[in-house]
């Protein structure tokens, strides 16, 4: 993928390409992310919530690691978001209507939200950030010695951390065994 | 608001319908002569050349993609911008004719052998040997008519059959078909295949879910189960190729394994590849585990309330899957495009490539032909407690693999074999107690016995 | 190669992602529901470090590209730990309550 990014570099429209790219990503991200807080059928909900992953996904690609963005479908679509559909499922009766979607703190809850993004995005996109001039690739291979060298203390509580998680979903979803 | 919406909505799904008949009715005269003139060609000679030349065609765009891009900065008569999109392109046909046709010849074959491992014909009617059987199927899938059952969700009733087609034919984009011939040379092509069978996951979700079928949503969880739960052996019995390689790409994967280096032919490459490919099997829904569409128990599975071409395309979908696991397979276990004595030759590379998946191919049209359908604990247990240990202890010892023979003499090689292979038969035979029943009991029919 | 898609537009994205997750959680009522949010939510911080590690100069302080990227790995990891974890508690809470509602469960209010 980056051979290709390297070459529409090389030719005299890239922006149109980058910019196309860009601009899918960010009406996935955009339209998955209202659709998965804002839609009332929950799993219509959560496959928003896949596509704005998706959208991340292609985001990351344009941010040239490859790597992120293969794990974030990896993790993300093939793992997290079926795990919800699951939990969808697993939690609701096909013939009778679902709770009320909304609790009653929704307006405040809009009006606190979108304060707060257009602080964040105000702070976030004016301030000059120092952006330097060649930004390095990450290669695939740097990523895994990183693993196992200079992070490998993160990495092996990361594993221990998932180990519990394990255990502990196991032993809080499984059924009590009934008592004599 | 709303319900002006609805009425909006109403009147153009009612304009719709309208148009369908009369449209029907027009195109009817058109149509059906169209419809026999296809039948007729497909009885010539022409129509049984054009699928094999079609699929080749398909290969070789993608061959040639390498040479195409040597050439094309150098090309004036085209715009510069161009160059990107010719380039894209060239990929995409070949990859839309190379899948679909594969599929094609895999569905003929595996009909045909299986009449003939069950003692009957087969296909016979249309064309030489039945060989555009699959021609009339899909013309007959076309023209049936399209059912989606009260009470389903309409809109992921229509999604799921369309998502599920993607990821296998994306898949094709980071097979290498020859040197430097993968569609997509990726960095992480190994994990990018992974991550594309975890979407196809979701899609078999949704079609289960959406019919609103009690036999669709059993298949569409069991599939899902299966899935999760044979990912994990599957990934895990590819690190160890990861592990010799040094490399996520898979074209790099190929080349360490030219001048008949086959990674088969070491004793983690060999159980490496048996467990890459049972996994695979169950991955792709293939018969000893293809419970999602168990028809003596669900109907069929997820795709009980499909009908016409969307459950052509689950069909489709199904089957070009089988065809990229086994080219997953040949790259990453079988050497790939290289054999001993054709690698001098790029262009005979494809055809290599394509006859190492055929034959997984067949071995898993053999496997249908012969194995039962597992139970699903069976096929649970079979994964967590069998072909996940032994990945496991498969790394271990393809790291003490790497650790014997980093001379690379034939000395170290045997040694290498002899340890490796004495710890995975020693670990086999110790899981076996834990896994297999040590004695087979006596069956009792509690309610057919006197 | 010189990055054509510019800084803030990624940091807008990723907070507007971040703050829709915000919303829903705070206003769904389902608990899945509430999950969702919150890997929306997870997923903008990703989005804004993977943005930063690929634009901002490496620091003296250890901040790497590499650093950057190594963090969006493990907050993937710990967010499907956490999945994992919550649906199991979502799924203990439903045998309990056979109910999901986040406003039912509510026995540990005093």
């Amino acid at each position: 993928m980056d051979e290709i990014l390297a070459k529409s570099a090389q030719s005299s429209a890239p922006a149109l390409w980058v910019g196309a790219a860009f601009a899918v990503s960010f009406g996935l991200v955009v339209a998955g992310s209202l659709g998965a807080a804002l839609l009332k059928n929950l799993l219509h909900a959560v496959l928003f919530l896949a596509l704005a992953l998706l959208g991340v996904a292609g985001l990351f690609l344009m941010l040239s690691s490859t790597f992120l963005f293969v794990v974030q479908i990896l993790v993300y679509v093939g793992g997290v978001v079926i795990l919800l559909i699951f939990g969808v499922m697993l939690t609701s009766k096909m013939a009778q209507p679902d709770i009320p979607p909304r609790n009653r703190q929704t307006l405040a809850a809009a009006l606190l939200a979108l304060l707060l993004f257009c602080a964040t995005a105000y702070v976030l996109t004016t301030h000059p950030w120092m952006v330097s001039a060649e930004p390095p690739a990450v290669p695939v291979a740097e990523i895994g010695v990183g693993l196992l060298q200079k992070y490998v203390l993160p990495f092996e509580i990361v594993s221990v951390v998932l180990l519990v998680a394990m255990v502990g979903a196991i032993v809080l979803a499984r059924r009590e065994p009934e008592s004599k | 608001m709303r319900a002006l919406l609805r009425h909006v909505l109403f009147f153009l799904i009612a304009l719709l319908r309208v148009l369908d008949r009369t449209l029907g009715r027009v195109l009817a005269p058109v149509l059906v002569p169209l419809f026999r003139v296809c039948v007729w060609a497909l009885h010539t000679p022409l129509g049984v050349i054009l699928p094999p030349v079609l699929m080749l065609m398909g290969a070789y765009l993608l061959a040639a993609r390498p040479a195409l891009r040597q050439e094309l900065p150098d090309t004036t008569w085209l715009p510069l911008w161009s160059h990107m999109w010719i380039d894209i392109l060239v990929a995409i046909v070949g990859i839309v004719l190379l899948g679909p046709m594969c599929m094609v010849y895999i569905t003929w074959l595996e009909r045909k052998l299986l009449g003939r491992f069950q003692n009957r014909y087969g296909p016979n009617r249309v064309g030489k040997y039945g060989l555009l059987q699959p021609f009339a199927d899909g013309i007959k899938m076309l023209i049936k008519e399209d059912i989606v059952p009260r009470g389903a969700d309409r809109a992921l009733h229509f999604i799921a059959p369309v998502v599920i087609v993607v990821p296998p034919l994306v898949i094709f984009s980071v097979l290498p078909l020859g040197p430097g011939m993968s569609a997509l040379p990726m960095e992480v092509g190994v994990l990018f295949f992974f991550a594309l069978s975890g979407i196809s996951g979701v899609a078999i979700f949704l079609a289960g879910w959406a019919s609103h079928n009690k036999f669709s949503l059993l298949g569409g969880m069991r599939a899902v189960a299966q899935l999760v739960s044979y990912e994990v052996p599957l990934l895990l019995s590819v690190v160890v190729v990861i592990m010799v390689a040094g490399t996520l790409s898979t074209d790099k994967l190929v080349e360490a394994q030219t001048a008949g280096r086959w990674f088969v032919f070491t004793p983690w490459g060999l159980v490496g590849f048996l467990l890459f490919f049972t996994a695979g099997l169950a991955e792709v829904n293939r018969t000893p585990f293809d419970l999602p569409e168990a028809e003596s128990e669900l109907v069929a599975g997820f795709h009980t309330e499909y009908s016409g071409f969307k459950f052509a395309l689950f069909y489709l979908a199904e089957f070009i899957a089988a065809v990229a696991i086994a080219g997953l397979t040949v790259t990453l276990f079988l050497g790939g495009w290289s054999l001993p004595g054709a690698d001098r030759y790029p262009m005979l590379a494809p055809v290599v490539f394509l006859s190492k998946a055929a034959l997984l191919v067949l071995v898993m049209v053999w496997f249908r032909g012969t194995f039962p359908r597992l139970r699903i604990d069976q096929v649970m247990t079979f994964s967590w407690k069998f072909l996940l240990p032994l990945a496991l202890v498969n790394i271990i010892v393809a790291g003490i693999w790497i650790f014997l023979v980093r001379d690379g003499s034939w000395r170290s090689f045997g040694i290498g074999w002899a340890v490796g292979a004495i710890i995975l038969i020693a670990f086999y035979v110790w899981l076996n107690r834990f896994t297999a029943p040590s004695t087979i009991e006596k069956r009792v029919y509690r309610f057919a016995e006197e | 190669m010189i990055p054509l898609i510019p800084l803030p537009w990624f940091l807008g994205l990723a907070a507007f992602m971040f703050f829709c997750g915000v919303f829903g959680a705070l206003t769904r009522r389902n608990a899945v529901g509430i999950l969702v949010a919150i890997e929306l939510m997870l997923n903008g911080v990703t989005l804004t470090l993977a943005a930063f590690a690929r634009f901002l100069p490496p620091g003296a302080d250890g901040a790497t590209p590499l650093a950057g990227q190594m963090l969006v790995v493990f907050i993937i990891a710990l967010a499907a730990a956490a999945a994992a974890v919550g649906l199991a508690i979502v799924l203990a809470i439903f045998r309990t309550f056979s109910s999901i509602d986040s406003q039912q469960i509510n026995i540990m209010r005093w």
